[in-house]
Formats: C-alpha cells, structure tokens, sequence
C-alpha cells in the first residue's frame, strides 16, 4: 500500500534546483529520457545519492526503471484522456519556460529515504488551476509493493491524477482529493491492490461522515473513501466522476459535496438512491458477497462490523450526514419494528436478511423506510434468521441525527413501552425493563419506558 | 449519550453555546469536586467525528502510579491500538488526586457528560476535561521558564480560576488546529509537552493544573515512547513503544 503517498502539494523549485525537500543533490549525474508518445520526460540520476535503479534488460543504454515510468505515465494519461478527463498542465500552459527542458510533463525520480514515494509539485497557479511535475521514488528499496510494476502503476495513476485535479481547481479537500485519486488507480488498473486495500480503511468506520476526515497526522481516511468513488464508477459509470471534476471547477472545492450532489443527479440518481445503495454494497463484501449484485472486486473487500449483534436492541445511536451504521439481528421471526422517542427526519432504514448466519452472503434490501417523527415503524415480516438493518442519513447536512430506539419484535416494543397501535397513544407504563438485549448500560433501557409513553405506530415517508 | 445523563446535564447546565466558565472556587489542595456542575459542551457533534470518539467501547490502556521521591510517577498507556488503529480506538481516562493517579473506566461518549476524569489521551493527544474537551473545569498553564523540580508551589499571582482550557473550536464549531504543522492536530491547552521534528519529541515543559476534584499540581511528561524517548529529543529518530506517557507529577499548595 502507498502509505505514504504525501497529499500535500509542494510549491517549489524542482529537484534539478538541488533544493527542497525531496531534489537531486550536486553529487548526481542527472540525465533524462523521453516517453514514447513525447507526453512524459523522466529525470533520474545515473550516479549519486539518487541514483536510479539500473538493471537494463533490453541493452538500450537507458535504466529500464526509468523507461517504465514514462511507459506508465503514458498510459495512464491515454486512458484519462479516454474518460473524458483533463490532462495534467505543464509549465507552458501557464506560460513559463520550458522548466524541464520541453513541453512534456516532468517526473523526477528521487530518493524519498522511507518518508514517502511521491508527490505532485506544484509550478505555479493562475486562475484557480495549476500546472506541475510529478517527483517519485527513485528504487522503492524497502518499500511494501509486490513488485516494481506495481508500485510505478499506483504512483503514476494516483499522483497524476492530482495533476488532473489541478487542471480544474486549486482548492479541492483533501478527501475527495485523495478519494478520487485512489479511485484514479482503480479506473486504470480494475485490479489494483493498492486501492482495494485502502477501501479497507473506510469499511473499519462506516459510521463516519464521508467528507468528516478525522483529526491526526495520518489517519487513512482520505484514501479511503476512495471505495465510494469506485462505487460511483461501478453504480452510475465514470462519467459521473468526470461530470464531478467539471462541476468542480465551476463551483470549487468549498461546494464539493454540492458537486458531488450535481454530479449524481446528471446520470438520472439521486443522493438517497446513491447513498442507500452504497450502504448496501458495503455490507455485501468479503464472505458476505455474492447474495446480489454489488461491487465487481466484492469478493476482494474487507467485511465491515456491526455496531451491534444482538435479538433485538435498545441503544442510542447518532448518524452522521453521509454515513451508515449496521445492527444484526438474530430475529425469531415475525414483524420487525422501530420505534424512537427522537424525531428521526432524515434518516433512512433499510433492511437486508443474511442467508444464514453474521458472515454468510447478504442478500439484497427487502425495504427502505424513511421515518419522520417520533413513533413506532414496522420493518416488514420476516421469517427467523438473520437480518441486516442499516440506519443511514442520506444527505448533506449540517449536523448528526440524534435519536434513542428500541429494535426488534412486538414483545420488544411493547416492553419498551411503545403502542403498536397507530394513532392510539398509550398510557404511562409503570416502568418493567425491556426484555431485550441492551446493548447500552442498564440505566437506559430502564428509563424508555417512561420516555416512550404516548407514541404510537407510525408510517415512513419518503423524503420529498 | 444515555437517556439519564441526558436528563441530569439539562439539570445541571445553564444550555449556554460555548461556555468556559469553570464553576469552580479553586482552592487549591482541596479534595471536594470544585467543578460541582457539568458545562454542556458546545460542539459535540463536532468532536465525536473529529476526534473519532468512541461509544459504548472503553479503552484497554493500563494506568499505573508509583512514588518516586516527592513525585508520583504515572505510566499511562495511550497507544490506542497503534498509529493506524488510533482514530478508532478508544482514549484512556485519569483522575488525579492527592493520594495518586488512577484510571476511570468509562467510554469516550460518557465521557462527555462526566466529571469523574481529568485527562484523556490517545497518542500524543492530552485532552483536559473542560472547555471543548469536557463538561469539566480542568485547566492548565506551561511555565515555560520553570523546570519542573524547581515549581515548589503554586507561583505567586497564578489566577487558578483563570487557567488556559481546551480551546479547538470557534464559536460556530470550527475545528481549530495547533501549531505544530501536523494536518488535524487540535489546539489543546497541554499541547506544548510535545513537538514533531520528525517524531514525537518531549520540551520538559511543566504545567500547573487544577483537576475536578480542585487538587493543583505540578506535572510533566517525561516520555512518548516506552523506548528511544532520548534518540527521539536528540536526533528526531522515532523511538519504540510509542504512546507510552510517563507523567511525573506532585501536589504543589
């Protein structure tokens, strides 16, 4: 895995200037080649402290490490280009002089010394878009890729896709910077390790808001919400992420969820039909795949936790914008319900039985519900099994849906002190525990009953 | 956020927006809680998805006290499932009083709507319970001129009432990071025990800090990584171990 792909940009000489953080030292012998098509040149030192790697197989006289990035680089711009993307700027698009010595776009290959493997050097900026270089580990000598081949196809596609980024705007956030960046790794090589295992990172926290990084050095979770622009991809096509990098450039990056909202609803979707069904995907992964119809790499991903796992549940749970939470119930069958104390405006409730037990396939969502207002919901009749229920907030928002609720059969609802009969409040209950497996500390499921009087069976709404 | 903690801090707030008023008398050495009120705290959406908060998971991490002379040593293990694992892994919670250092087992959710601690960590992260950290009234200062075995009382004109909180978000729930050039790291009132010249590094700086409890003490942290900590402060090469934090600590009058 690329883990120390550097998201940051540098605004700053170029490593011929023996300056900067990651640059050629005096003691190198700097010489360069040019890529096939003449849309890369490559500089690396045949002699030095950068030194490149130097096996040449082919006996041409040029170190064939350096021939396959320009060979790489080259392909992952045709197939940018193919997509319908802009290409990367280069120094003459901003007017400057020939910084690497023609048109082409530059790769340095230097020695990062373990601190990293690549990064996209910025010229200058004109007019809310850059133009740049690409500096990239020059052996990857103790670096964790499989082989070189791998590690030179994710830094080409990713680190140039930062290059595409700044042919639309200046200002992209991180997360969609390096989200789409990885799955700029996926749309050039559908079998790239390196993305699947970044996915990994946002299956350990559905929970979090999709653009809400988390404070610390490095915290992963950039990369990996590249899963859900490989969803996009694999959901709605390419195009959708195209038609983002676009509407990006007109409203920049402060608007990017707005972006993201436009883009979605350019292929005929919609924020809940894509949210909902990106949950649903979610959970389908791993040993769970293969029930329905989800992501072609599914098999490959790794399995998301349930918060919780229980027959039936009283907690309390807070769903932040863009974000699921996942409960497993272990029904014995009958009607399924919820019901909450709390307005529950904006959340979505979607049900998925399992074909067997936490880690077996998944099947596809039997129902999504959309509640409203404080009350009881039926989550459909189910036979005894397993079942899946995601609470999801499908939108863009300011802050979290906050709520107590009681999940699971009549029994439960009913010693939760909730009316299953619409429209019909039911009195204070004398407070008689609930019954069920809390999953919170004793204190909470006692007090529901009192919270809970008075509200009665509700139906779902839609959002409009 | 359990129901009942829900209903006693409506009881006990005033419902202001970002308040840091402390509540407290501040006489120092005092064992009765000086905060006796929960402050809501202003922007918990916002530093449950921050700080990646964990709910109904508590941390793992052992808290151990010894004497050390005039000093208790406490040995605190915040290395929260190691650097990747951290942001969802639990932080470790403290109390301290005159007797010693102790951990409070209780989840990071709960812990938004409890007094019973004084520092929570995770890595190098040392919240204190008060201000944008906690309903609490812990507060501290870093005497900056001072070395810790020369602070042996409180220093004269010390406004204990007055003590720096946490202070990382705006009053509309901006996130406010520190100056230490590391993308995300909150500005917390103990934050200039550490630096990162490419690891974390510790600057012996003491601090005074008033607990809940109203016990005022001396502290510093002596250490990050449970091996390499003096690698580390001489030549920025990481050490071993790390999120071990070694707090010397006394009660200073």
């Amino acid at each position: 895995m690329s883990l120390w792909l550097l998201g940051g940009v540098a605004l700053a000489s170029r490593p011929t200037d023996l300056s900067g953080l990651y640059a050629f030292e005096s003691e190198d012998t700097v010489e360069s080649l040019d890529g096939e098509a003449g849309l890369v040149r490559v500089h690396y030192s045949v002699e030095g402290p950068n030194q490149v790697l130097q096996g040449d197989e082919d006996g041409d006289g040029l170190p064939d490490f350096a021939q396959d990035v320009a060979r790489s680089a080259e392909a992952v711009l045709a197939v940018f280009e193919a997509a319908g993307l802009r290409l990367p700027l280069n120094e003459s698009d901003m007017g400057l002089q020939a910084l690497g010595g023609s048109d082409a776009l530059d790769f340095y290959l230097v020695d990062f010394a373990g601190t990293g493997d690549g990064q996209l050097g910025v010229d200058t900026c004109q007019g809310g878009v850059c133009s740049g270089y690409m500096v990239m580990e020059n052996d990857f000598t103790g670096y964790g890729y499989r082989d070189l081949d791998a590690a030179i196809l994710t830094l080409t596609s990713h680190e140039l896709f930062h290059g595409v980024q700044y042919a639309y705007l200046d200002d992209l956030p991180g997360w969609m910077s390096e989200g789409t960046a990885m799955w700029a790794e996926y749309l050039y090589d559908p079998q790239s390790e390196d993305f699947i295992a970044w996915c990994g990172r946002y299956l350990s926290e559905p929970d979090r808001g999709l653009d809400l990084t988390p404070a610390g050095a490095f915290t992963g979770w950039e990369y990996g919400t590249g899963l859900f622009f490989g969803f996009l991809d694999a959901f709605l096509g390419p195009q959708t992420i195209v038609d983002l990098m676009e509407e990006l450039s007109l409203v920049g990056g402060e608007q990017a969820l707005s972006a993201l909202e436009t883009a979605i609803l350019a292929q005929g979707s919609d924020l809940v039909e894509v949210w909902t069904t990106f949950a649903s995907w979610n959970l389908a992964t791993g040993r769970r795949a293969g029930g329905f119809q989800g992501y072609p790499f599914a098999e490959e991903l790794e399995e998301l936790e349930a918060t919780a796992e229980a027959d039936s549940i009283v907690d309390d749970e807070r769903v932040y914008p863009l974000a699921s939470v996942y409960l497993y119930l272990s029904h014995p069958g009958g009607p399924l319900f919820l019901g909450s104390p709390d307005e529950l405006g904006g959340l979505a409730v979607q049900v998925m039985p399992s074909s067997g037990g936490v880690f077996e396939p998944v099947l596809e969502p039997l129902l999504t519900v959309f509640p409203d207002q404080a009350g009881v919901y039926e989550l459909g009749e189910h036979e005894a099994g397993g079942l899946w229920v995601i609470f999801s907030q499908p939108a863009i928002a300011d802050s979290s849906i906050s709520f107590d609720y009681c999940l699971g059969g009549d029994e439960v609802i009913e010693s939760c002190g909730l009316s299953l009969d619409e429209g019909e409040p039911t009195g204070p209950d004398e407070p008689e525990g609930c019954g069920c497996a809390a999953v919170e500390p004793p204190g909470l499921a006692a007090l529901l009953p009192a919270l809970f009087a008075f509200i009665g069976l509700r139906r779902a709404r839609r959002p409009a | 956020m359990t129901i009942l903690s829900a209903i006693l801090l409506l009881a006990a707030c005033n419902g202001d927006s970002k308040n840091d008023d402390s509540g407290g008398s501040g006489d120092g050495g005092a064992d009765a809680l000086v905060c006796s009120e929960q402050v809501a705290i202003a922007c918990e959406d916002q530093i449950i998805s921050d700080l990646g908060l964990q709910d109904d998971e508590i941390s793992e991490g052992d808290v151990t006290t010894e004497v050390d002379g005039g000093d208790f040593l406490t040995l605190i293990d915040a290395s929260a499932g190691g650097y990747s694992a951290s942001t969802t892994s639990p932080w470790v919670y403290v109390r301290f009083t005159a007797e010693g250092a102790e951990k409070v087992e209780i989840d990071d959710e709960a812990s938004l709507e409890s007094l019973d601690w004084d520092l929570a960590l995770r890595r190098y992260l040392v919240r204190m319970n008060g201000g944008d950290s906690g309903p609490g009234c812990v507060g501290a200062v870093a005497l900056r001129e001072e070395a810790y075995a020369d602070i042996a009382s409180i220093p004269e004109g010390l406004d204990l009432d007055a003590l720096p909180m946490d202070d990382f978000y705006t009053d509309s729930c901006e996130f406010i990071a520190d100056s230490s050039g590391l993308e995300g790291s909150p500005n917390l009132a103990l934050g200039q025990w550490w630096s990162y010249p490419g690891c974390v590094a510790t600057s012996d700086i003491p601090f005074i800090m008033r607990t809940n409890g109203g016990v005022i003490i001396k502290l510093v942290i002596e250490q990050y990584y449970g091996q390499g900590q003096e690698e580390c402060n001489s030549s920025a090469t990481p050490g071993d171990d790390s999120g071990m934090i070694r707090v010397r600590w006394s009660v200073v009058e």
